[in-house]
């Protein structure tokens, strides 16, 4: 492929992929990646016949046969067809699928410990709705999700100290002594509760971006139609 | 709803079906079949075609590979599997009945036949 490329160095050519690359901008990368490919290879091959380089009126003419970018990103938008016609797109590639796949993720954990978040993974990753991307940002961001959470704040008082039963100690009086002795030598440190507010954060952060990034197979609707 | 708008819709619904069909007899190339495409009206612009060929390889119902060329670099053909000619069976056996009822519906609804 790259072989042709010498022919598409031309100016008007640059500019064309320039503007089709940055109006396929919605797409996941690797999907982008093979169209401009493709349409470049499909400059060069026009342009093989002709003189190199290439002059500039047949380079438009062959521009011009290929039409406005935003067309093609208007093509590319659309509903890839289901693999058997007059089939609804799998559950997983639709909207409420992926709704079902971020509360798996999210507090599959809770309701099924462990399991019911491995459910939400695989079903994630079974899904083309998301790129891998998105689908290592969906797994990676605190594994286990709500659940692991729960997990760290039970454990962090255990790792850092008393900050829960302190306050038990300081009602008895006559305990106080022994609560000293007992209570560990670290106390919980005022971050701890910063982590887990920023776990929580980052924990919704990377829901909603699941949420948002999630491309139905089954209507087009990521670019309007209508103009 | 004007012309344009009304050519767009259904376009979009028979297009890959009508990509797969181009390639049943033989393997294609890009540009041959962008020029076939929008000699018989099915797309509006060539470029539109390469969206349809991503999505079809996609799905599996195309493949492609590399073809030296007698004169030139070499080209990338693209030819349809046998899921992408199931589907354009499919395809033929559903659009026959749906232009039927189509044409029912323009000559009146078939409320008297």
């Amino acid at each position: 492929m790259n072989e042709q490329q010498t022919s598409v160095n031309h100016p008007l050519v640059l500019a064309y992929l320039q503007q089709l690359e940055s109006a396929l901008f919605a797409l996941p990368a690797d999907e982008r990646a093979i169209i401009v490919d493709d349409v470049t290879e499909h400059i060069a091959d026009s342009l093989r016949d002709g003189q190199v380089p290439p002059d500039s009126a047949h380079v438009r003419a062959v521009l011009d046969s290929l039409g406005d970018p935003v067309a093609i990103a208007t093509e590319a938008g659309t509903a890839p067809m289901p693999t058997r016609v007059g089939q609804r797109a799998p559950f997983l590639e639709r909207r409420s699928g992926a709704v079902v796949i971020v509360l798996l993720l999210l507090i599959g954990g809770i309701v099924l410990p462990v399991l019911g978040w491995l459910v939400g993974v695989v079903l994630l990753w079974a899904s083309r709705g998301w790129s891998t991307l998105q689908k290592l940002v969906g797994t990676l961001v605190f594994p286990g999700g709500l659940f692991s959470i729960i997990i760290v704040a039970g454990a962090l008082p255990m790792w850092f100290g008393r900050s829960v039963t302190g306050s038990e100690c300081t009602g008895a009086i006559d305990a106080a002594e022994e609560c000293v002795e007992l209570g560990p030598l670290i106390q919980a440190p005022e971050w701890s509760w910063l982590l887990l507010v920023i776990m929580l954060a980052l924990q919704a952060a990377s829901s909603a971006y699941l949420l948002a990034k999630f491309r139905s197979t089954e209507t087009g609707n990521n670019l309007p139609h209508t103009t | 709803m004007d012309d344009l708008r009304i050519l767009t819709n259904l376009r979009k619904g028979v297009l890959e079906c009508c990509v797969l069909a181009l390639m049943q007899d033989h393997d294609v190339y890009g540009v041959d079949l962008a020029k076939r495409l929008t000699a018989l009206g099915l797309i509006a612009s060539e470029g539109t075609l390469y969206p349809v060929l991503s999505r079809l390889r996609k799905t599996g119902l195309v493949s492609t590979r590399w073809e030296e060329s007698t004169m030139g670099p070499p080209r990338r053909y693209y030819s349809i599997t046998a899921e992408g000619r199931h589907v354009v069976e499919q395809f033929q056996h559903i659009w026959g009945s749906f232009s039927t009822s189509v044409e029912a519906a323009l000559r009146g609804g078939g409320k008297d036949e």
